[in-house]
This record gives structure tokens, sequence and C-alpha cells, in this order.
């Protein structure tokens, strides 16, 4: 059981040795995004005027609303852990099909508004970019491509989630042993803490 | 079971409503139009609510070893995209 907990992310000093892979790859993938960050601001720094103006063309609401669904999505998976730990199976399957349920909300609301830019000639290649000039091609490229990688990692989540279910369902993960599910579950909230952190850049800034 | 570990389904309801709480405040404060201090806010927000999601909702213990380089990182990252954006 120590060894399930700490597994579960609990990285107290003597537990530092059972450090488990997922928390690598999480690491590896804050980098990542750290990359494609640090790319948003020195593109931003250059062109202070058309990024200004381009992030007027998104949909302040659409970004609230999408993330006020992830943060639903990560609160359902915090429940599903709970669940699982109670030894719930119903619960944790209700919970588990809840958060796949938010998040597939997220892709609607993020198809609905990739779909919008668009059909206004926002997207990278268009004739209009290239028309607005080379500040608004880089936003929107930013954009795209931030906002698409983001969406793949919750596909990939998704993907997850599904077999998780799957094994909870045939009673391969119950109360007794849940580190797959928390695995699973630190990925998913993954998700959410990057796009917290996305969120700002092209809707607020 | 180390019962200490265990967050209850109640206080991941209320980490919720703070994160959104929080999202709905960088929102209303964006419009104000206070040139820099924007900027440090809305960052300063995000990384607020990012560090709550890595705490509660990823069960990181933020008095880690590993959970202090995953921070400092963060912070570094923060500090050069905001001195970046800043200056500009």
């Amino acid at each position: 059981m120590s060894q399930s907990l700490s597994m579960a992310g609990n990285l107290s000093e003597k537990k530092e040795s059972t450090l488990s892979g997922i928390w690598l790859f999480i690491f590896i993938e804050l980098l990542l995004f750290a990359g494609l960050f640090l790319l948003y601001g020195v593109y931003r720094y250059k062109n202070p005027v058309a990024f200004d103006l381009a992030a007027g063309e998104l949909s302040i609401t659409s970004g609230v609303l999408n993330t006020i669904i992830i943060l639903g999505a990560s609160l359902g998976m915090a429940y599903s852990s709970v669940a699982i730990r109670k030894g719930n199976k119903m619960a944790t399957l209700f919970w588990l099909l809840t958060t796949l349920f938010i998040g597939f909300m997220f892709l609607v609301n993020r198809y609905f508004e990739w779909k919008g830019r668009i059909d206004f000639g926002f997207f990278p290649g268009s004739e209009e970019l290239a028309r607005l000039g080379h500040g608004d091609v880089l936003f929107f490229g930013l954009y795209f491509f931030m906002t698409g990688l983001h969406a793949i990692h919750l596909l990939v989540g998704f993907i997850g989630l599904i077999y998780v279910t799957s094994r909870v369902n045939n009673n391969s993960l119950n109360g007794g042993n849940y580190a797959l599910l928390e695995k699973t579950g630190s990925y998913w909230h993954l998700a959410t803490l990057i796009w917290v952190l996305i969120f700002p850049l092209f809707y607020l800034l | 079971m180390d019962k200490q570990n265990i967050i209850s389904a109640k206080s991941y309801t209320l980490v919720f409503i703070g994160l959104v709480l929080l999202t709905l405040i960088s929102t209303g404060l964006s419009s104000l139009n206070l040139g820099y201090i924007s900027t440090i806010i809305a960052f300063g927000l995000a990384i607020v609510s990012a560090l709550v999601v890595l705490s509660k909702f990823m069960n990181v213990k933020l008095d880690g070893s590993f959970a202090r380089l995953l921070l400092a990182g963060i912070l570094a990252l923060a500090l050069l995209i905001f001195f970046v954006g800043f200056v500009g």
C-alpha cells in the first residue's frame, strides 16, 4: 500500500527513491510546453502590437468556458480516485465516465472555437493572415499549435481513461490496487495544469 | 491505510470552486487595461492556479525536492516570459 501511495505523488523525503516514471514524463511534458511558452514570449516581444490585436480576435468567453470545463474534468477525475479508495466500483465508473464526457465537451468547444477562426480566414497559410502581416501569422500559428498540442494530450488522456475504465469494470483495478488510476489521473490533471497556463497567454493578454 | 493522504471529495469540490473563482477574477481584472500590471496579474494568478492543481489535484507535496525543482523551473520560466513580455 505504501508503494501505491508514493506513486500517487507523495514525494516526501523517505519515499523519494520510489519516484515513478510518470513524474519524469510529466516533467518532460512541462519542459516541452515551457519551450513553447518561451517562443510565445519572444515573438510577442518582437511583435507587441500585432499580438495585441490578434488576441482580440479570440473569444474570451469561449476561453473562460473551456477553463471551467477542464477544471470540472479534473474534479470528476479526483472524485473517481476518492471513490476507488473507498472501494466503491459503481461510483468510480460513474465519475470516470463523467470525466470522459466533460473532457469531450472541452474538445467540442475547442472545435467550435477553431471553426470560428478558420471561417474568418485566420488559419496558418491563409490569405487573410498573409495580408495582416507577420505578427498575426506568428500569433495564430502558435495559437493553433499550442491549443492543438494540448488537445492531442487530452485525446491521449481519453485513451488512458477508457483503458482504466475497462480495468475498473472487470475488477482488475479496485480499492486495493489503484496505482494505475492515480497515474492516469496525474496525466489528466497535467492537461489541466497546462491549460491553466496557456489560457492567459491567448485570451487575457 | 494512511488516512492523511486521502483528500475528501468535499475538499476537492472546494478546490474546484477556488480555481473557477481564480479564473473569473483574472479574466475580470484583465479587462481593466492596467498596462503592464495586467500582465503581472494574469501570470501571477495563472501560476497560483497551476500550483493549486499541482498540490491538490496531482497531490505533489510542495516541500519535496523534486517538487521544488519543478517549482523553480516554472517560476524561472514565468519570470523569463514576464521580462520578455514586459520589456515589449
